[in-house]
């Protein structure tokens, strides 16, 4: 669906992007991460046709940007909020895209109700919110009703609200089958809606898994505490299990199940104020990994 | 013809630019207008090279191709605002294939360019009919010399998008037509050969103001449209290889 190759590009002596591959599977919402300045504009850009690359090649469905007959029929595309005349309103600015896609006046009227800027849209640019701004570049993306979505930090600049109606707005659109290749650096917000991330850094490749996946690897411990904690240590200890912290009366597992802590609670007699599993964050997998590429 | 109509829209959304620079236009023909009747000792003197005609009338028309001036900025402004304001990325994003904007835009920078005169032909028409309405006598060569304001502004305007797409710069393509203008052009009138075929030159001959050294109108015409055709290719080329970043 989308195709990143061998892709590399340079502005003059910084390496932006180095040597990436991966693919964006067809119907999926795919998580584009990566610290400030890993790369992520650039690629993105690149598979737009913004950005020239100096190595490699960007396809999405199977051709470059350029090569696509319709575009805004098959790729709709949100980058900076700022890229707006701050005179012109937001539906002259959707009706000037519309105008050159061949797109009718009632679809941007449609395409304002949804992102709920209907009201806001006689207004100019220039007084629009960030958040405002992010809807009127969603709106300009959904235009055409397109089968992929590229989405540079479309979280930028949303309130609560906001980012709970992206979110939402994003399972919609997965759900008809679309498919979205999302950069954000809000990871809490992304862990929520991804099916599959790609990591990058340093313009190179870092990781591409499902989020499932690297939840699982980065792991994740089970937190018990009790008052009889050596006890309840020599008990796991006993049984295979790995204590790796232990504080006054927490224990801290890598290993284990709550299922296997708490029974051998019970079987020793042992007293239990909390057990439960820590589960890793999108955030931490990704800090590790990037970490890891850091120290490379 | 879609992005012809998009092109279009552009213009007519950003009201406050264009209007700023229509009554910046306005402001300038009527000053021209006025001073140009206020100053008109009623004689008949020689016409133009090509288009004789009463110095009252050739005046006035003069005073209307003062619009020439604000058609080529309009035209830095079709061109450059979308690289100032980042709207550039959508259009790219629209039109992928680039030429086909750099194209379009030249067009639409020719037909702003020619709508320019509209409103400055009309407020010089208005006021002489006004002011000094027994004496305009308007005929067939009048009309010709009118029509060729039209033209020059339409090539000023192409020029202008044309340069504005390869700077990418509001003020830089405008110091670039300026310093050609005030420098360059001056600097090579020496070699009269090579310099009436410069492009305010060549303008000149379109516009038929450029005195005996000036080409002729079909000359000037070519030339003139020579020159809109290579920057036109020379912005193709920059606008390809430039990353919209």
């Amino acid at each position: 669906m989308i195709e990143v190759e061998s892709l590399t590009k340079r502005f003059r002596k910084t390496v932006a992007v180095d040597n990436l591959s991966f693919k964006v599977r067809a119907g999926a919402i795919s998580a584009f991460l990566g610290p400030n300045g890993a790369g992520k504009t650039t690629t993105l850009r690149v598979v737009l046709g913004l950005v020239r690359p100096d190595a490699g090649r960007a396809t999405v469905l199977g051709k470059t940007y350029r090569e696509l007959a319709s575009p805004p029929h098959e790729v709709g595309a949100v980058l900076e909020a700022s890229s707006f005349h701050p005179g012109r309103t937001g539906r002259n600015h959707l009706l000037t895209v519309a105008a050159a896609a061949g797109i009718s006046s009632a679809r941007v009227d449609e395409t304002l109700g949804l992102v709920q800027l209907t009201n806001d849209a006689g207004r100019r640019v220039g007084g629009y919110s960030l958040g405002m701004r992010q809807r009127l570049s969603l709106a300009a993306a959904l235009l055409g009703d397109p089968k992929v979505l590229v989405l540079d930090e479309p979280a930028n600049g949303l309130d609560p609200q906001g980012m709970r109606w992206l979110r939402e707005l994003l399972r919609t659109l997965a759900a008809e089958g679309r498919t979205i290749l999302i950069s954000s650096h809000v990871l809490a917000e992304v862990e929520q809606i991804a099916d599959e991330v790609v990591i990058i850094h340093r313009g190179r490749f870092v990781e591409q898994a499902s989020t499932a996946e690297l939840f699982a690897r980065a792991g994740g411990g089970i937190r018990v505490r009790s008052p009889q904690a050596a006890q309840l240590r020599s008990a796991l200890e006993g049984a295979g299990l790995s204590v790796s912290s232990a504080e006054g009366d927490l224990l801290v597992l890598g290993d284990g199940t709550t299922a296997q802590v708490g029974e051998l609670a019970a079987a020793n007699g042992l007293v239990l104020h909390e057990l439960a599993a820590e589960k890793s964050t999108l955030e931490e997998a990704f800090l590790e990994l990037t970490a890891h590429e850091t120290t490379r | 013809m879609r992005l012809v109509a998009s092109e279009l829209r552009k213009i007519w959304t950003v009201p406050r630019t264009v209007l700023g620079l229509l009554l910046a236009e306005l402001a300038i023909v009527a000053i021209g207008t006025a001073s140009t009747i206020s100053s008109d000792t009623g004689s008949t003197a020689p016409g133009l090279i090509e288009v004789p005609t009463s110095p009252l009338v050739r005046d006035l028309i003069a005073a209307v191709a003062a619009s020439l001036l604000f058609a080529f900025i309009l035209g830095v402004l079709i061109a450059t605002w979308e690289y100032r304001h980042g709207t550039i990325s959508q259009t790219f994003l629209v039109t992928p294939v680039r030429e086909r904007v750099v194209a379009m835009k030249i067009l639409i920078g020719g037909l702003a360019g020619a709508a320019l005169v509209v409103p400055a032909l009309a407020l010089m028409l208005v006021t002489a009919e006004i002011w000094v309405g027994d004496r305009l006598d308007f005929g067939g060569h009048e009309v010709g010399l009118i029509a060729r304001v039209f033209l020059a502004a339409a090539i000023i305007g192409a020029l202008g998008v044309a340069i504005g797409l390869c700077t990418a710069r509001q003020l830089g393509a405008i110091i670039v037509a300026f310093a050609w203008a005030v420098f360059v052009e001056t600097a090579l009138s020496r070699w009269e050969s090579l310099w009436r075929y410069l492009p305010l030159r060549a303008i000149d001959g379109v516009l038929g103001t450029g005195g005996e050294d000036a080409v002729s109108f079909g000359r000037g015409l070519l030339t003139s449209v020579v020159y809109v055709a290579l920057l036109g290719a020379l912005a193709v080329v920059l606008t390809r290889r430039r990353d919209i970043t």
